[in-house]
């Protein structure tokens, strides 16, 4: 379980805060999507839950503590990051590298490390990639590059920021899979942050942020009813409940 | 400004990958004045064609055409096709490097040759075109602004120097809701005023409200070019492209096949919601 209670942050130098007493929990196995403006804290929460930002308040991952030094390490590996701009987290030189990359530090033996590695490539479609330079690739490739170098760490919990919204509907449709497989075959707990309202259809809970603050969290269906609210707030309901909606008054 | 393009093909050569034909004989006419989507699969071709379009690449082979300018000509020239053609890339607001929004703002123009009082006049006018104020924005840092209003600011920079075609990569990723409208807006006025828009996204929804034209590219081939309409009710080519249809046209098949009469053509949340309003039981047909 990850669990964040009374989460705040300000960037150093800003006077306002970008964090103000967030608290929820993502269970294994479940699916949340967050969804807000943007400034309205999103990333900053993200960056909070494996402590690129260290954040007031206490958290913790699996009963490890966000702030307690000597188990960081383990919340890293239990937690993993995808972003909306790979380049950001893509170090190595060759496809192959960069997903045998983080599996280095787990001390595991050579035949076990290369198996994993095979099956990602397999998994992501990148075995004919695999000597290729990821600054080569193309957008979507080097996003499947960046879930193979996650999923190959088998983490309990998957951070993914806007992953889709560089990527065309086949690259898109990938991802998605990807996400119900980790939940599915390893349970993992999954937070999607996404500036589509379609993509938080599905989700077990949809949280909303606004201005630092976490102002909902609920049942997605419960939280698309609130249409003004969100409308003030810069966010739209999928196309689809909103003309359903309006469907259902009209006849 | 008209662009025209006969068995346009180019190739990437590497020292270390194989030959990749990237365009593959593409004729095209863009007319002036439209606002043109461009849309296909990742490694379609897409950024490859627009950076012809103000001579960051040269045809392989073929011809290209941009205005008066001959761009297979080794001597066509290419600063007074910069001038006039503006390329705003992916992620813009990564392109801002000065210390002040002005500064960043009147980089292009002065390099143009623009100076003195005209060159407030230019900052202050593509700001306002993005909807921000010289006089309120223009002595802050660029990097203290929020993402919306960075991305206003990199395309401000793009506007100030006032070019006859606008060419915009994935203009609203990673926007909110409102901020991408502002874009969006900022394309249509900047239409209205008789320019050519040219833009690449994989958003159907956005490509839906916002083109007149779109051109589909497909392995680095021209699939389909058409209008909107054209393009979106062709079910070959949207499928052999793996397009998703917008959302309002897929809902208006869903009324359809519920037994109502609606038209399929509706690319806006608005005119969805007009035509749901205008429902009654006896329009089921």
């Amino acid at each position: 379980m990850i669990d964040l209670q009374n989460i705040s942050y300000s960037y150093p130098g800003s006077r306002t805060a970008a964090l103000r007493g967030v608290s929820f929990q993502l269970a294994p196995g479940e699916k949340i999507a967050l969804m807000g403006a943007n400034g309205s804290g999103k990333t900053t929460l993200v960056r909070c839950i494996n402590r690129l930002l260290k954040p007031s308040g206490t958290g913790s991952v699996d009963g490890y503590a966000l702030d307690r030094e000597e188990d960081l390490w383990e919340i890293r590996r239990r937690v993993g990051m995808v972003f909306q701009n790979p380049d950001n987290q893509i170090v190595a030189t060759t496809v192959v590298r960069e997903i045998a990359f983080g599996l280095e530090n787990l001390g595991l033996g050579q035949a076990v490390m290369k198996e994993r590695v095979e099956s990602a490539l397999e998994k992501f479609h990148l075995q004919s990639l695999r000597e290729t330079s990821p600054h080569l690739l193309s957008g979507g490739e080097r996003q499947r590059l960046a879930c193979a170098s996650v999923w190959v760490m088998d983490p309990r919990y998957l951070i993914l920021d806007e992953p889709t919204s560089l990527l065309d509907p086949q690259g898109r449709e990938e991802i998605m899979v990807f996400i119900d497989q980790a939940r599915h075959e390893s349970n993992a707990g999954v937070l999607i942050v996404t500036q589509y309202p379609e993509e938080a259809l599905d989700a077990d809970r949809l949280l909303i942020m606004h201005a630092g603050r976490l102002i909902m969290d609920d049942l997605p269906a419960h939280v698309f009813s609130h249409e003004r609210k969100l409308k003030s707030m810069g966010l739209g309901l999928p196309v689809e409940v909103e003309l359903d909606r309006l469907l259902g008054s009209t006849m | 400004m008209k662009i025209v393009g006969e068995n346009l093909s180019y190739t990437y050569r590497s020292p270390y990958a194989p030959d990749h034909r990237a365009l593959d004989r593409l004729s095209f006419v863009v007319r002036p004045g439209r606002i043109l989507g461009i849309v296909g699969p990742s490694g379609s071709g897409k950024t490859t064609l627009i950076q012809h379009f103000n001579g960051l690449l040269r045809p392989g082979s073929g011809r290209l055409r941009v205005g008066p300018v001959d761009l297979t000509d080794p001597r066509a020239d290419i600063n007074w096709l910069r001038r006039r053609v503006g390329l705003v890339f992916q992620f813009p607001e990564f392109q801002l490097f000065e210390e002040t929004v002005y500064k960043d703002v009147i980089f292009g123009p002065r390099n143009l040759g623009v100076s003195g009082e005209d060159l407030e006049a230019r900052a202050a006018s593509a700001l306002e075109w993005v909807g921000l104020d010289l006089q309120k924005i223009g002595n802050h840092s660029p990097f203290h602004l929020s993402g919306g209003e960075k991305r206003r600011v990199a395309l401000a920079c793009i506007l100030a120097m006032q070019p006859q075609c606008l060419i915009l990569d994935e203009p609203t990723v990673g926007l909110d809701r409102y901020a991408a409208q502002r874009v969006e807006k900022l394309v249509f006025q900047y239409h209205r005023n008789g320019k050519t828009v040219i833009f690449i996204s994989h958003d159907m929804d956005l490509v839906a409200r916002l083109a007149q034209d779109i051109m589909v590219l497909h392995k680095g081939r021209l699939l389909q070019y058409g209008s909107r309409t054209d393009i979106f009710l062709d079910e070959t080519v949207m499928k052999k492209a793996s397009l998703r249809l917008p959302r309002t046209v897929q809902y208006m098949r869903k009324l359809r096949a519920r037994g109502y009469a609606v038209p399929l053509n509706i690319f806006t949340l608005e005119k969805a919601r007009r035509i749901v309003r205008g429902l009654n039981p006896v329009s089921r047909g």
